[in-house]
């Protein structure tokens, strides 16, 4: 409540392996579902890069309804069997940065004509191609106070002030149609400025982490060695389903963030009513 | 309300579900993080008012002084301060059980606490209520859930908030509506509230025994196995509720009450196609306080088998070819429910809000019979009264049943029309230029808005026949006119969606106000229709029979009553709901009538539309068809 706004802001930030995760489920993860590629009202943005590099090569992503558990932690993303009744199974989305494969249910695509058992939706949808566990993996990591530290020359570099650290998230959204902005949105919950001449990290409030797929992903420059796992409910076409996403703390050379919606209501007008603890 | 299963048993209505959750449009994509995922009618026996009135309820002792720190509290730098808060606590526990051809589709308990305050500012001459405006739907006080264990901290902490929101609205709806006013010329604005004599009343706290939960399974399941029988009938279903709902009131004139209600509801609803292909649907809805005798399984069962035969039956019946005017005779059940959707909502005395469109007004428009105080509207042997602290008719209990009102009120036996005479109006607190007091019917609130409603509507007359009487009579107005056949009525279906107020069918110019503007009453179409054949007194079933638009003239020319009666109980939903998002609640409200023959009514074809009928015949054809 006492935390300063940030104003908007373009510069270097790292995002936990939560947040990283949201990211990569919205940015990344909506664009590798396969009726999306032959939707002629969709963005289409990886439909014709099979084979070549969308991400940085130190990466790699699967979709794995398989995996129960990352970190010690339980993946709601996991099933046996997907909602047309294919069975589930890990699929390498991308190879060390190369496109190989897209999330498929039954409704084939061109290049890809089998389900590889990611058909998914809420009760009285149709289902479609949908995410499951979606795992980011890096070839190459460091300890995440490497990560800071390389956060830190980075700013320097740039001569910002300071760079954000998005330590945890609430959710997001993507566009990924084509009349609208082919953009996303990130919104953190807590978001630190990690300032470049050693003043003590500061708690801010006020921001979304925005950005377009293509730039964004080609700014990763660093993963960290730990795990981030973000479970929630993924809203679409075929409705509400259950999804993990789970990725290292990610350093970002350039995020762009704009100022939150806020509401301008005026502070109750007596104090909180006392009231003895049970 | 369409008494669709599902949709029942909502005697109170804080809320009202709008969609759950984001629905995302095409390329909109969505991952938002979702951590894992009423009726009132008193029943229960009143206990006599305490000397201190406060010390009888621990939320209520809790409540009263944070009710007065924000009365005296809640101010703005230049605004009006409060000059009436008022607070509902409501507790309530429901369950509900939906069957299928004899098995279970839900079985559910739910349990929770509502929260409504409501904050007056201004003066009673000119306030914040009583107004409808652009976004704001008038200014509606404060709702929400609240915690329902015993410790009255969370409660409290809730009131708080509420009564801060509220306060704040509050401003806002005066300001406009001060803004509203000064496009209108009228002078006769009546005030927005009147005054009253403060009371306390109590009675116990309400719950339903135990046993009451798997009765009401029992019913639904048993009532829904009749439907194995009838392989004609596509669709069955029968929803059960079970209530008990505990209402504390307490405001800043010295009102303290706590009332208590226990009841049950059934709807069953099934539907078919006739043969030519036209849908057809009949509906049974059962709305009852539960007494000691518990639910009436057996009876439900009874009334589900008559509703499954008598659609069976429409299946194979002929359609009413031709528009038919003349004499119509309404069995009692069927003339109560015909007095729901004409005389029951339009004897409310609240005025039409002020409003800032003048098409708003038509929302909570007061009723065609505003304009007629003092005029004769029935027969000059027929009465109408109200009377709220009536338990039971001829052995029925009645679901009106109340000792207060929603503004903490005593409700008043009221005579609404004695010898035909329409003689005042059911009234709350908000006066209108013609009643200028209460007579104890703030039944529904909506938002700030508290409007007069009956409780148990009772038409009787002074001059009735018996039923064969009745038919006789018909027949001779029928033969009078030339007519081959007659009409009686013995069911009409409930209102669609979420009507539940009288529709109202504008016949204006266009160059009225939208209050004065007439309209005429649209009836739900006859489900249970006979034609009488006036040489031989032969009756036979038909379907496809709406009713004409209904006006005062055709109430005026009732020509007989029967020496009979029916009650008729319902969830009386405010027709305002949806106009005040949700922060609305209703009340239970039974009517009863004795049959009514009517001198000329206009009935048209209904079911020109159709529909093919199933590729393949029904499953249970081949194993338990008749």
């Amino acid at each position: 409540m006492k935390a300063p706004l940030v104003d908007p802001f373009t510069g270097p930030a790292m995002l936990s392996g939560r947040a990283a995760a949201v990211l990569f489920h919205e940015v990344v993860g909506h664009r590798m579902e396969g009726h999306r590629q032959k939707d002629e009202n969709a963005d289409q943005t990886f439909t014709k890069k099979i084979g070549k590099r969308i991400i940085p090569a130190f990466l790699s992503l699967y979709a794995d309804p398989t995996m129960e558990e990352a970190g010690g932690i339980p993946l709601m993303g996991h099933y046996k069997y997907d909602d047309e009744g294919v069975k589930a199974r890990r699929v390498a989305l991308v190879e060390k940065g190369i496109l190989r494969s897209f999330l498929l249910s039954r409704s084939p695509i061109k290049g890809f004509p089998s389900s590889n058992g990611h058909g998914r939706k809420s009760e009285g949808k149709w289902a479609v191609s949908r995410q499951s566990n979606l795992i980011l993996e890096a070839s190459r990591t460091m300890p995440v106070k490497d990560l800071r530290k390389k956060l830190i020359a980075m700013c320097k570099e740039k001569k910002k002030p300071y760079g954000l650290f998005f330590e945890d998230i609430e959710g997001g959204f993507t566009l990924t149609g084509r009349t609208l902005p082919n953009a996303f949105n990130v919104m953190p919950v807590v978001v630190w400025r990690i300032y470049a001449d050693g003043r003590p990290d500061e708690l801010v409030r006020g921001v979304d982490l925005i950005g377009t797929p293509l730039t964004t992903m080609d700014k990763i420059v660093a993963a960290g060695d730990d795990t981030g796992v973000f479970n929630g409910y993924c809203g679409a076409e075929s409705g509400w389903v259950p999804v993990s996403a789970v990725s290292p703390t990610l350093l970002i050379s350039d995020v762009e963030v704009q100022r939150k919606q806020k509401g301008q209501e005026r502070l109750p007008l007596l104090s909180p009513p006392s009231w003895g603890s049970k | 309300m369409t008494p669709t299963a599902g949709a029942v048993g909502r005697r109170f209505l804080p809320g009202r579900p709008r969609g759950r959750g984001i629905s995302a449009p095409a390329g909109l994509s969505v991952l938002a993080l979702v951590l894992a995922g009423t009726a009132w009618s008193a029943t229960a026996a009143p206990v006599a008012a305490p000397a201190s009135a406060a010390v009888q309820d621990p939320i209520i002792s809790a409540l009263e002084p944070e009710m007065e720190r924000g009365f005296k509290g809640l101010k703005l730098p230049g605004q009006p301060v409060p000059y009436q808060l008022s607070l509902s606590v409501i507790d309530f526990d429901r369950a509900e059980a939906i069957a299928r051809l004899g098995d279970l589709v839900t079985d559910e308990r739910k349990q929770g606490r509502y929260l409504h305050v409501r904050v007056r500012v201004g003066s009673p001459e000119l306030d914040n209520t009583n107004y409808l405006g652009d976004g704001m739907w008038g200014g509606r006080g404060s709702m929400r859930t609240t915690a329902f264990g015993t410790d009255p901290g969370p409660v409290l902490r809730d009131s708080w908030q509420a009564a801060d929101a509220a306060y704040k609205r509050s401003l806002e709806s005066l300001a406009a509506k001060v803004a509203a006013l000064k496009r209108e010329q009228r002078t006769d604005r009546p005030a927005d509230f009147s005054a009253a004599t403060p009371g306390a009343h109590w009675e116990e706290a309400a719950r339903f025994p135990d046993a009451a939960r798997p009765a009401l399974a029992d019913a639904v399941r048993k009532a829904t196995e009749v439907f194995r029988k009838y392989p004609s009938i596509q669709r069955g279903e029968a929803s059960g509720n079970l209530w008990a709902a505990t209402l504390r009131y307490l405001d800043t004139d010295g009102f303290r009450n706590r009332q208590s209600s226990v009841g049950w509801k059934l709807i069953m609803v099934a539907e078919t196609q006739a043969l030519d292909g036209a849908s057809l649907r009949d509906v049974y809805s059962g709305d009852s306080p539960l007494t000691a005798t518990g639910i009436p399984v057996e009876s439900l069962v009874k009334a589900a088998g008559e509703m499954a035969a008598r659609l069976d039956e429409r299946t194979r019946a002929p359609n009413l070819d031709d528009p038919y005017l003349g004499p119509v005779l309404f069995s009692a059940a069927a003339a109560a429910e015909f007095a729901r959707q004409t005389l029951a909502g339009d004897l409310s005395g609240t005025p039409s809000p002020v409003a800032n469109e003048d098409y708003m007004k038509a929302y909570v428009k007061g009723g065609q019979l505003a304009r007629f105080l003092g005029q004769r509207i029935l027969p000059a042997w027929m009465d109408v009264t109200d009377e709220p602290e009536r338990t039971e008719w001829g052995g029925t209990p009645l679901l009106g049943r109340s000792t207060v009102d929603r503004e903490g009120v005593r409700c008043e036996k009221v005579e609404l029309v004695r010898d035909g005479r329409l003689r005042t109006f059911l009234m709350s607190r908000t006066p209108s230029d013609k009643v200028k007091t209460t007579n104890g019917h703030g039944f529904i609130v909506a938002g700030n808005l508290v409007k007069a409603a009956p409780s148990n509507l009772i038409l009787t007359a002074k001059k009735t026949r018996s039923w064969d009487a009745m038919v006789a009579e018909l027949v001779r107005l029928a033969k009078e006119d030339g007519l081959p056949y007659a009409l009686i009525v013995r069911h009409i279906d409930e209102p669609p969606g979420s009507d539940n107020g009288p529709r109202r069918i504008s016949i204006g110019t266009g160059e009225e106000s939208a209050e004065e503007a007439p309209s005429r009453w649209a009836i739900s179409p006859a489900l249970d229709i006979v034609k009488v054949d006036t040489a031989t007194r032969q009756e036979t079933r038909i379907r496809g029979a709406l009713f004409g638009p209904i006006g005062i003239a055709e109430l005026k020319d009732i020509v007989a009553a029967g020496n009979d009666s029916a009650v008729y109980s319902l969830d009386q939903d405010p027709d305002i709901t949806d106009y005040y998002q949700g922060h609305a609640e209703s009340t239970g409200v039974s009517i009863v009538a004795p049959s009514l023959l009517f001198a000329q009514l206009e009935i048209r074809p209904l079911g020109k539309k159709r529909r093919p009928m199933p590729f393949l015949e029904s499953p249970l054809d081949a194993r338990t068809g008749p």
